[in-house]
């Protein structure tokens, strides 16, 4: 197989040749490098990366895989993350100034769990500075392009995980969602990405945004890759202890059942309220998609969307300048304006006030279970209201107003991590900028395998996730529904 | 006193920090415009069981292997 032919290959389709040794891993491994070292810099995604040491773990891989060693389902598969999950003894900066050289000295569980699993970690990629913002601006480390379109933005603060998914640089990534930030960069990267539920994944040694919020998941190119990354990190950590001992579920089992029998919701407000009439017209087609496939839609009234969405701008404020403290009284000058500007508000919020914003989500909840869980199995909404921005037209920074420019980025995500929902952006199509545009399905808490199963469903019907950006030179448009080009 | 300055003397008495009028302008509209939101909606709210209560319901709406939630 062409390099090109490699890199087209899905996770799931890579690590099943891996195992069967039609492809070793030193093969996968030098197309990834081959890829990031033509197009990372290009499309500005790598933090940090060490191609000898990519090369030696795959031999290393390799050699295992001959004496009949497999460590798991990931095998000798080269994946990279956001640059904020800690290896000990590698440099873990959050895209910050800040944190340019801090070496951590003990190693998140979720990267212990993909090691475990055989997988290769060969790059630390770039990100929102410390995952505030949603556009996937950084001051500091430069901005990431999109690679459907290099003057359009990625979207954040998965910014550089999502754009070297997408440009076939690696099979996967894992990446934090505080409010949106696996979701949004997978909706404008044409990636599949997943916002578990609150507890279903460990955290620990991730950099924390907002504790009470954050989660952290994979994004990818296909439902069955972005399962398996989930299957694989998943579940219960002694270091973690707001993880929740409840078993994980095959969700790879199920993948294939369809979703006939199965209730999707449509809500009739708020998710809809500001949508961009593209949007509105890709979201409704997908959900015609559904109802063909024998889901039952229903549509619903979800009250209290608007004090949710308040509230986790709020709970973000506060918990971000708490973890940040020290760092807003000593080393101000160090941060980008606008990663500043979204934390000193979260010093001047009464105690009252965040626990109040806390204990408003009992409310919300109920609110939002009476309207959709008890006539549905899932909610479909978008995940962007707008089509993808480009990178100049986006670029705030921390002019006057900059966040009524920003809010309506997180309008369909943010109220999903106030509750701890699972959340899960699908693909759906093209908008008339060629830039890709998603819709959200929300679930029951810890019913991630539903989620998987419904998208699943939807892609076997449909080509966007078989979709690779055209970053080749003198290509069609035409010649995205063939994936990558021969060399 | 403006707004700005009793936010900027409130900085450096309870957070040790020095902000200039510049710096407190962003932080005084956010302020502003979402403490009220919280404390308007949490009027109603009862405290003597938070957070179990949100725990409990969020624990609830877990679907059960072969059985109805709701």
């Amino acid at each position: 197989m062409s390099e090109y032919e490699i890199a087209g290959l899905s996770l799931t389709e890579v690590a099943t040749r891996i195992a069967a040794c039609e492809l070793s891993s030193v093969e996968v491994t030098r197309a990834c490098l081959a890829r990031l070292d033509c197009y990372g810099h290009r499309l500005n995604c790598i933090a940090g990366i060490d191609p000898e040491a990519a090369l030696a773990a795959a031999e290393a891989a390799d050699a295992e895989l001959a004496a009949g060693r497999p460590r798991g389902p990931l095998h000798g598969v080269p994946l990279a993350h956001k640059d904020m999950f800690y290896r000990a003894g590698r440099v873990s900066a959050c895209g910050s100034r800040i944190r340019a050289d801090f070496v951590p000295d003990y190693k998140a569980t979720v990267l212990d769990r993909l090691d475990a699993a055989g997988a290769l970690d060969i790059a630390r990629l770039n990100m929102v500075e410390f995952g505030f913002g949603p556009t996937g601006h950084n001051e500091i480390t430069g901005t990431p392009r999109n690679p459907w379109n290099p003057d359009y933005v990625t979207g954040g603060s998965s910014s550089g995980p999502a754009a070297a998914v997408a440009a076939r640089l690696v099979y996967g990534t894992l990446g934090s969602d505080t409010g949106g930030s696996i979701r949004q960069p997978a909706a404008f990267c044409g990636l599949v990405g997943i916002k578990p539920t609150y507890g279903r994944v460990s955290r620990y040694g991730a950099m924390p945004m907002a504790f009470t919020l954050d989660a952290i998941g994979p994004l990818a190119r296909t439902v069955s890759d972005c399962a398996l990354l989930m299957q694989t990190i998943a579940g219960h950590d002694p270091m973690d202890p707001t993880t929740s001992s409840r078993p994980v579920p095959n969700y790879l089992a199920a993948l294939e059942s369809g979703v006939r029998g199965l209730c999707i919701a449509v809500a009739e407000t708020y998710f809809y309220d500001s949508v961009d009439a593209e949007v509105s017209r890709l979201i409704k087609d997908s959900l015609a998609v559904f109802r063909a496939l024998g889901a039952e839609i229903v549509p619903v009234t979800i009250p209290s969307m608007d004090l949710a969405d308040s509230m986790v701008s709020l709970i973000v404020m506060v918990e971000g300048a708490t973890v940040h403290s020290r760092w807003l009284r000593e080393r101000r000058q160090d941060y980008g304006a606008q990663t500043l500007g979204r934390l000193l508000p979260g010093l001047f919020y009464p105690a009252t006030r965040y626990v109040e914003a806390l204990n408003l989500r009992h409310k919300v909840l109920a609110d939002f279970a009476e309207a959709v869980f008890e006539r549905a199995d899932a909610l479909h909404i978008p995940t962007m209201p707008m089509p993808v921005p480009t990178i100049a037209e986006s670029d705030v920074a921390a002019k006057p107003n900059f966040m009524d420019y920003l809010r309506p980025f997180g309008h369909c995500t943010r109220p999903f991590s106030y509750l701890g929902l699972p959340a899960l952006s699908v693909p759906a199509g093209f908008t008339a900028n060629g830039l890709p545009c998603a819709f959200q399905l929300v679930g029951r808490p810890f019913d991630e395998a539903m989620l998987f199963r419904a998208a699943r469903a939807y892609e076997r019907e449909t080509a966007w996730t078989s979709m690779a950006p055209p970053l080749e030179p003198a290509r069609s448009r035409a010649a995205r529904t063939t994936g990558l080009p021969s060399p | 006193m403006t707004d700005a300055a009793a936010m900027g003397a409130w900085a450096r008495l309870f957070q040790a920090l020095d902000l200039d009028g510049n710096a407190l302008a962003g932080p005084v509209a956010s302020v502003t415009r979402l403490e009220g939101t919280a404390r308007q909606a949490a009027a109603g709210l009862s405290f003597d069981t938070e957070p179990a209560s949100f725990v409990r319901l969020f624990e609830s709406l877990v679907r059960e292997e072969g059985g109805e939630n709701v």
